[in-house]
């Protein structure tokens, strides 16, 4: 499920963004359908020293708390939590469908993601918050 | 923007609504606009049209100092 600033831009903030943040069950056996997902794009661990690719092997129960990969096609961050919500299961409840290009995907609702932005506090996170909370009442004024 | 700075805009702030507060803020209210109108396959096209161009320009840009002799920006 999408999560990060890509969810951000989605529900209507401007702040570009390079990376993917999706939220994910952390278990091993949903690691091992990421890994499958991504092997081709030579994964390796963006945040250790010395490129460690990442490994079918690596893949133990409980092993990864997030992954922070970087890909031929750029990086993604599988993360376990999102604060001011919690784990994928949490955020099932403020999540949504999105149709893109021929794919159905979850993602953050507008007020998952500002309960995200604003319980991470960041001045970026802020920036987004007060743009999301824009476009959320342009959207009530368009209906 | 000091935390203190930060909580006097909030109070400033208070009775604005959203889109006043944002542009107060500094942000730019017809990007949302735009954002908005797009469908999820043209916002995130959008998306990388747009980083490709900032590393596009951010290219030539070293590629200009360089033949200067000017020092290298860090790319991606």
């Amino acid at each position: 499920m999408l999560c990060g600033g890509l969810a951000a831009f989605l529900q209507g903030s401007s702040i570009l963004t390079r990376d993917v943040d999706v939220v994910c069950d952390m278990g091993s056996a949903n690691i091992r359908r990421l890994f499958e997902a991504v092997k081709d794009l030579h994964p390796y661990h963006r945040m250790t020293p010395g490129r460690i690719p990442f490994t079918l092997e690596q893949i133990t129960p409980q092993l990864f708390q997030n992954l922070y990969l970087a890909t031929d096609w750029g990086q993604l961050d599988c993360l376990g939590n999102v604060k001011g919500i919690g784990g994928y299961g949490e955020c099932l409840k403020w999540s949504e469908p999105i149709e893109m290009a021929g794919f159905t995907m979850m993602t953050l609702t507008l007020e998952g993601i500002l309960i995200a932005k604003r319980a991470m506090g960041r001045p970026r996170d802020l920036q987004a918050v007060f743009e999301l909370e824009a476009a959320r009442e342009r959207k009530i004024n368009q209906h | 923007m000091t935390i203190a700075e930060f909580e006097d805009f909030l109070d400033a702030t208070k009775h604005m609504t959203a889109v006043q507060r944002a542009e107060a803020y500094g942000i730019d209210i017809s990007l949302i606009d735009e954002n908005l109108r797009l469908t999820p396959t043209q916002k995130i096209r959008q998306n990388d049209i747009a980083l490709n161009q900032a590393e596009a320009l951010q290219a030539a840009l070293n590629q200009t100092r360089a033949k200067s002799g000017i020092h290298r920006l860090p790319t991606r």
